[in-house]
């Protein structure tokens, strides 16, 4: 977590969209590691572009990080298991974050 | 200010329009390219804060369209996530003012979007719009040419000529002039506007021979365009 201050009410709703953020890049790595093609690439790397920017803003600059080791991964061309490793580590810290956080 | 957010994302939306608005600035947000443009045809915002990577348009296509499109300069901000050194020198050789990477720091956003506020004023304090001969309209002066003779213009009557050829081309709606000329808090009419415009009509010559028209667009507002 970063020191920039988030009110309550923002992050809580940033927060319960953890689940559908993580089903999504799930559904999004699943359809690319069946057929790795621009369209598959494209979902993935747009749900992961879009995290990137806003985690940080909200406070999870961990979760960012990740989200953007997405987007260079998919940008110089590695391979889907690399880039399925990053999405399942980043699926997995949405998952185990609490949609409350204490305070 | 009135800062108008070009963001697709409604997480990164919602807080960028947060801040700025607790800082007291007045946030319009928009989704897509299409949806701004339509927006600033209405009306010009004092900056416009761009997302690059968007669905359909990009962030440079709406700065390529507004840089052709708008005789006054609109302070552009890209915040975006495409952080190559080649990136920022297209979006700044493009005419961006300003270039942030995602995520921005709360405190440095406000302090750029202050410095271009506070730079185009300065510029305009001090600028002769282009494009709009055979008139000179010179802000930093305070005068508007015409044929090798100042017109004899009120501060208002100025002050809304110099508005409408900064945004010649679009139309300019009567309320937005009414803010922008007299202010929020006058409580004077959009009767006001109409009798100004005819004034300044009349003053500058606006017509054909000149090269220019003031349209009157029935309950909208005006648009000075070339004839």
């Amino acid at each position: 977590m970063s020191n920039q201050v988030v009110p309550a009410a923002l992050r809580d709703r940033y927060l319960e969209s953890f689940p559908a953020k993580a089903a999504s890049l799930s559904t999004a790595l699943q359809a690319l590691e069946m057929t790795f093609d621009a369209q598959q690439i494209r979902a993935l790397r747009d749900l992961a572009h879009k995290l990137a920017g806003s985690a940080g803003m909200y406070g999870f600059d961990d979760l960012g990080l990740l989200a953007r080791e997405i987007v260079r991964a998919i940008d110089t061309g590695a391979p889907v298991s690399i880039i399925g490793g990053f999405t399942r580590e980043l699926v997995g810290h949405l998952q185990r974050t609490p949609v409350k956080l204490p305070g | 200010m009135r800062i108008d957010l070009l963001e697709d994302d409604p997480d990164q939306a919602e807080m960028i329009s947060h801040w700025l608005t607790e800082e007291g600035h007045e946030v319009r947000w928009y989704r897509s390219g299409g949806d701004l443009t339509r927006a600033l045809h209405r009306d010009v915002p004092d900056v416009l804060l761009l997302d690059w990577v968007l669905p359909e348009s990009s962030g440079m296509d709406v700065l390529t369209w507004v840089r052709q499109s708008f005789l006054g300069r609109i302070p552009v901000v890209f915040i975006t996530a495409q952080d190559s050194e080649e990136h920022v020198v297209a979006a700044l050789q493009a005419g961006a003012d300003d270039y942030l990477v995602k995520p921005p720091r709360r405190r440095e956003l406000m302090a750029r979007v202050q410095a271009v506020g506070r730079r185009a004023g300065a510029i305009m304090s001090a600028e002769t719009l282009q494009g709009t001969e055979p008139y000179s309209v010179d802000i930093g002066r305070r005068v508007i040419v015409l044929n090798g003779k100042n017109v004899d213009l009120t501060s208002k009557e100025f002050d809304l000529a110099a508005y409408m050829f900064a945004n010649a081309g679009r139309l300019v709606k009567r309320g937005v002039l009414l803010e922008r000329v007299w202010g929020r808090s006058q409580t004077i009419t959009t009767r006001t506007v109409d009798a100004h415009i005819s004034r300044i009509r009349k003053k500058l010559e606006i017509d054909e021979s000149n090269g220019w028209r003031l349209i009157s667009v029935y309950q909208h507002g005006y648009r000075l365009e070339r004839a």
